[in-house]
C-alpha cells in the first residue's frame, strides 16, 4: 500500500484562513437583505466551506479518484432528494381544490 | 482447450482435508455465535430470519382469520391495527430486507468470487448482531405496548400514538445500520476479493444482483436513519418537522420515508432476480441469454429506483407537477424489469429443462413477479391510482412482488443451495408438492385481493361490507394453503437435516465455483487452493472436465451426476 498523503502545514493553514474568512463573509452577508438570494448565497458559502474541508482536511484531493466518485455520488443523491421534494413543496396546492395552508393554520384562521 | 488451474499447490491442501468441512471443523456453540466465517454468519442469519418469518407469518394468519367473516370477530379495531402493523414491521425489517443478502448473500458471495471470505469478516459479524439487536427491540416494543401506525410510521399517526413507537423506530434505525454495513462489506468484497481471472463479465448473475443491492443499501438506508431520527427529535423535543400542530409538514415525512423505502423494495427484489438467474441457467443447462443485459438492468433498476418514490404519494396532497414527473419515471422502471423477464424466458428456450423443486420456484417467480410488476405499473398510472390507492389492490400488488417475487426466489435458492449448505438432499416429491401448495395458496390469497381492491375494498380495516365476504373467505383459505405448504417445507427440510441422503458436491450440475470447486460442504476456507478462473459462470458443457480435475474432492455419487450432465449437454 502506498503511504498516506501528508498535506503540508502551509496548505492546511491557508485552508484554515479561507474557512475563517468564509465564516466572516457569512456573518457579513447575513446583515444585508438581498431578497430571494439570501438563502442561496448562504448555502453557496457553506457549500464551498464543506468542499474545502472534504478536499484538503479529509484529503479527498489526494486520494484515489474512486473515492471522489463515491463522494460525488453521495452529493448527487442529496441533490436528487432535495430537487424532487421541491417539485412537490414549491408547487403544493396546484391541484386547485386543495389549499396551500396546513390544517393548523386553517384551524387558527377559523378561530379568528 | 484451457483448463481451470490451481495456483499455490501446497501440501496444506492435505491438512485442510483432514480438518473437516465448515460445519464439522469446530463444534462449540461459541464457534458458531462468534464465527467470522461468512458461511456460518450466513447460517446465523438464516435461523434468525426464519424465526422472524414464522412470527410475521403467525401475525398474518391472525389478520386473515379476523377477516374470515364480516364484523368484529376476535380483534378489536385497535388490536387489528397493531396486528397488521407488527406483521408489516417484522416481515419488512426482520425478514425480507435481510433475508437474501444476509443468508444466501453471505454464504455465497465469497464462494462465487473464488474468495476465502468477505472483505471485512468482523464487520460482517457486527452487522449480524446489530440486526439481531434490531429484531430483539421489535420484540421488546411488542411486549411493552404495541404500535398501530402500519410499517410506514406515517405522521401524524406516529407523532400521536403511544411511546412504544419510539422503541420500534429505534429498532428500525439499528437494523438499518446492519444493512448499511453489509452493503459496504459486499461492495468492497466484489471489488477487491475476486479470484484471479474472475473478471466482471465472469461474475455469476447472483453477484451482480447482490452488488446492485448493496449500492442501494449504502445510498438509501442512511435516509431511513435520518427520518427516524427526525421523528425522535420531534417527539422528544417538540421541534416542528412533520407534525402540522408544531408547524411541520406531514407529507415531508412521506418524502423522507419513501426516498428510502421505494429503493428498499429493490433491496428486497434484486437479490431475488439474482437467484432466479442462477436457477434458470442451471435447470435449463443453458448459458444465460443476454448476460450483460440482465447484469446491467439490475444496476439500472437500482439507480432508477431512486427517482420514483413519489408514486406512493399521488393522493397524499403532493403537487400535481411532482405526481406527473414521478408517474412518468415509474413507467420507465418497467423497461429493465421487462428486459429481465424476457431474457430469462429466452434462456429457457430450447434448453433442456428439468423441473426440479428449485426450478418450480423459478417458474413460479416468472409468473408471480410479472403479475406483481404489471399491477405496479397500473397503480403507477395517476388517474387509476386515485381509485386504487389504499385499497386491497395495492395490498395485492406488493404481496405479489414481495411474496411471489422475493420469498419465492428465496425458497428456490434455499432448495437449490440446501445440499451445498447442509451436505444433504431433501425429499424431492415433498419439495414439489410444497412448491405447488405455496403457488396455489399464494394466488388464492392475493389474486382475490386484487379483485376486491378494484371493487373498492379499502385496506387496513378489521371489518367489511357483506358483499366482500366470499372473496375475503377465499383469501383466508388461500393463506391456510400457503401456510400448509410452508409448514411442509419446514418439516422435510428438518428431516433432511438429520436423516437426509448425503449429497454429492454438485447434485444439480451447476457451473459456478461453489459447485465445481468445493466438496459437498465447503472447506472452512472455501477452496483448498485459490481457483484460477478461465471461464464464464454458465459454461455447462465444461463441467465434466472441470470436475474431473477435482475428482479427488468429489464423492462417487456426484460423479454419476457428471455423466448425466454429459448426456444432456
Ligand atoms: C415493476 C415495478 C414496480 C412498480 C411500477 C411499482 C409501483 C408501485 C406503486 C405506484 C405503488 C403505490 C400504490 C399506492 O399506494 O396507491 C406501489 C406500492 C407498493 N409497492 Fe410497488 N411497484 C413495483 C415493484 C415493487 C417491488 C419489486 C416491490 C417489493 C418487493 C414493491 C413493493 C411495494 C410496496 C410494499 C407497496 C405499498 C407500500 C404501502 O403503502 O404500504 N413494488 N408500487
Ligand atoms: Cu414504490
Amino acid at each position: 500500500m502506498k503511504g498516506h498523503h501528508i498535506t503540508s502545514r502551509t496548505t492546511l493553514l491557508k485552508v484554515f484562513v479561507a474557512l475563517v474568512a468564509l465564516t466572516a463573509l457569512t456573518a457579513l452577508t447575513a446583515q444585508i437583505d438581498i431578497g430571494v438570494f439570501n438563502i442561496p448565497l448562504a448555502l453557496a458559502i457553506a457549500g464551498s466551506k464543506a468542499l474545502l474541508v472534504a478536499l484538503f482536511f479529509m484529503a479527498l484531493k489526494y486520494d484515489k479518484p474512486v473515492n471522489a466518485l463515491f463522494f460525488a455520488l453521495g452529493v448527487l443523491f442529496v441533490v436528487v432528494f432535495l430537487t424532487f421534494t421541491l417539485f412537490d413543496t414549491a408547487f403544493r396546492g396546484d391541484l386547485g381544490n386543495v389549499g396551500k395552508e396546513t390544517i393548523h393554520s386553517m384551524e387558527e384562521g377559523a378561530e379568528e | 482447450m484451457t483448463e481451470d488451474k490451481d495456483r499455490n499447490e501446497t501440501p496444506q491442501g492435505q491438512a485442510a482435508e483432514e480438518r473437516g468441512d465448515y460445519v464439522t471443523h469446530a463444534k462449540s456453540i461459541g464457534s458458531w455465535l462468534f464465527s467470522l466465517d461468512h458461511k456460518r454468519i450466513g447460517i446465523l442469519y438464516a435461523v434468525t430470519v426464519a424465526i422472524a418469518f414464522l412470527l410475521g407469518g403467525v401475525f398474518a394468519l391472525l389478520v386473515r382469520a379476523e377477516l374470515l367473516s364480516p364484523g368484529e370477530d376476535f380483534l378489536s379495531a385497535q388490536s387489528y391495527n397493531q396486528m397488521f402493523s407488527l406483521h408489516g414491521i417484522v416481515m419488512v425489517f426482520g425478514f425480507i430486507i435481510p433475508a437474501i443478502p444476509g443468508f444466501l448473500g453471505n454464504f455465497l458471495l465469497p464462494l462465487h468470487l473464488g474468495a476465502k471470505d468477505v472483505a471485512f469478516p468482523r464487520l460482517n459479524l457486527a452487522s449480524y448482531y446489530l440486526y439481531l439487536l434490531g429484531v430483539a427491540l421489535i420484540l421488546v416494543a411488542m411486549v411493552a405496548g404495541s404500535v398501530d401506525t402500519g410499517w410506514t410510521f406515517y405522521t401524524p399517526y406516529s407523532a400521536r400514538t403511544g411511546p412504544s413507537v419510539l422503541f420500534l423506530t429505534m429498532a428500525v434505525f439499528i437494523a438499518g445500520f446492519a444493512s448499511i454495513f453489509t452493503g459496504i462489506n459486499f461492495i468492497v468484497t466484489v471489488h477487491k476479493m475476486r479470484a484471479p481471472g474472475m473478471t466482471w463479465n465472469r461474475l455469476p448473475l447472483f453477484v451482480w444482483s447482490i452488488y446492485s443491492t448493496s449500492i442501494v443499501q449504502v445510498l438509501a438506508t442512511p435516509v431511513l436513519g435520518i427520518t427516524v431520527l427526525l421523528l425522535f427529535l420531534e417527539r422528544l423535543l417538540h421541534i416542528g418537522i412533520f407534525d402540522p400542530a408544531l408547524g411541520g409538514d406531514p407529507i415531508l415525512f412521506q418524502h423522507f420515508f419513501w426516498f428510502y423505502s421505494h429503493p428498499a423494495v429493490y433491496i428486497m427484489i434484486l437479490p431475488g432476480f439474482g437467484i432466479v438467474s442462477e436457477l434458470i441457467a442451471t435447470f435449463s443447462r443453458q448459458r444465460i441469454y443476454g448476460y450483460m443485459a440482465i447484469a446491467l438492468s439490475s444496476v439500472a433498476i437500482a439507480l432508477l429506483g431512486f427517482l420514483v418514490w413519489g408514486h406512493h404519494m399521488f393522493v397524499a396532497g403532493q403537487s400535481v407537477v411532482s405526481s406527473v414527473i414521478f408517474s412518468l419515471i415509474t413507467y420507465l422502471i418497467g423497461i429493465p424489469s421487462g428486459i429481465k423477464v424476457f431474457n430469462w424466458i429466452a434462456t429457457m428456450y430450447k434448453g433442456s429443462i428439468s423441473f426440479k423443486t428449485p426450478m418450480l420456484y423459478a417458474l413460479s417467480f416468472l409468473v408471480l413477479f410479472t403479475i406483481g410488476g404489471v399491477t405496479g405499473i397500473m397503480v403507477g398510472v395517476l388517474a387509476v391510482d386515485v381509485h386504487l390507492h389504499d385499497t386491497y389492490y395495492v395490498v395485492g400488488h406488493f404481496h405479489y412482488v414481495m411474496v411471489g417475487g422475493t420469498t419465492i426466489a428465496l425458497l428456490g435458492g434455499l432448495h437449490y443451495w440446501w445440499p451445498k449448505i447442509t451436505g444433504r438432499l431433501y425429499n424431492e416429491a415433498a419439495g414439489r408438492l410444497a412448491a405447488l401448495l405455496v403457488f396455489v395458496g399464494l394466488n388464492l390469497t392475493f389474486f382475490t385481493q386484487l379483485v376486491m381492491g378494484s371493487r373498492g375494498m379499502p385496506r387496513r380495516y378489521n371489518d367489511y361490507l357483506p358483499e366482500f365476504t366470499f372473496l375475503h373467505q377465499l383469501s383466508t383459505v388461500g393463506s391456510w394453503i400457503m401456510g400448509a405448504g410452508l409448514f411442509l417445507v419446514a418439516i422435510y427440510l428438518l428431516v433432511s437435516l438429520f436423516r437426509g441422503k448425503k449429497a454429492g458436491a454438485n447434485p444439480w450440475g451447476g457451473a459456478t465455483l461453489e459447485w465445481t470447486h468445493t466438496g459437498p460442504r465447503p472447506d472452512p476456507h472455501n477452496f483448498h487452493r485459490t481457483p484460477f478462473v478461465t471461464r464464464g459462470p454458465y459454461e455447462f458443457d465444461r463441467i465434466p472436465e472441470l470436475v474431473a480435475a477435482h475428482r479427488d474432492e468429489t464423492p462417487p455419487d456426484a460423479q454419476q451426476n457428471v455423466h448425466l450432465n454429459q448426456d444432456r449437454t
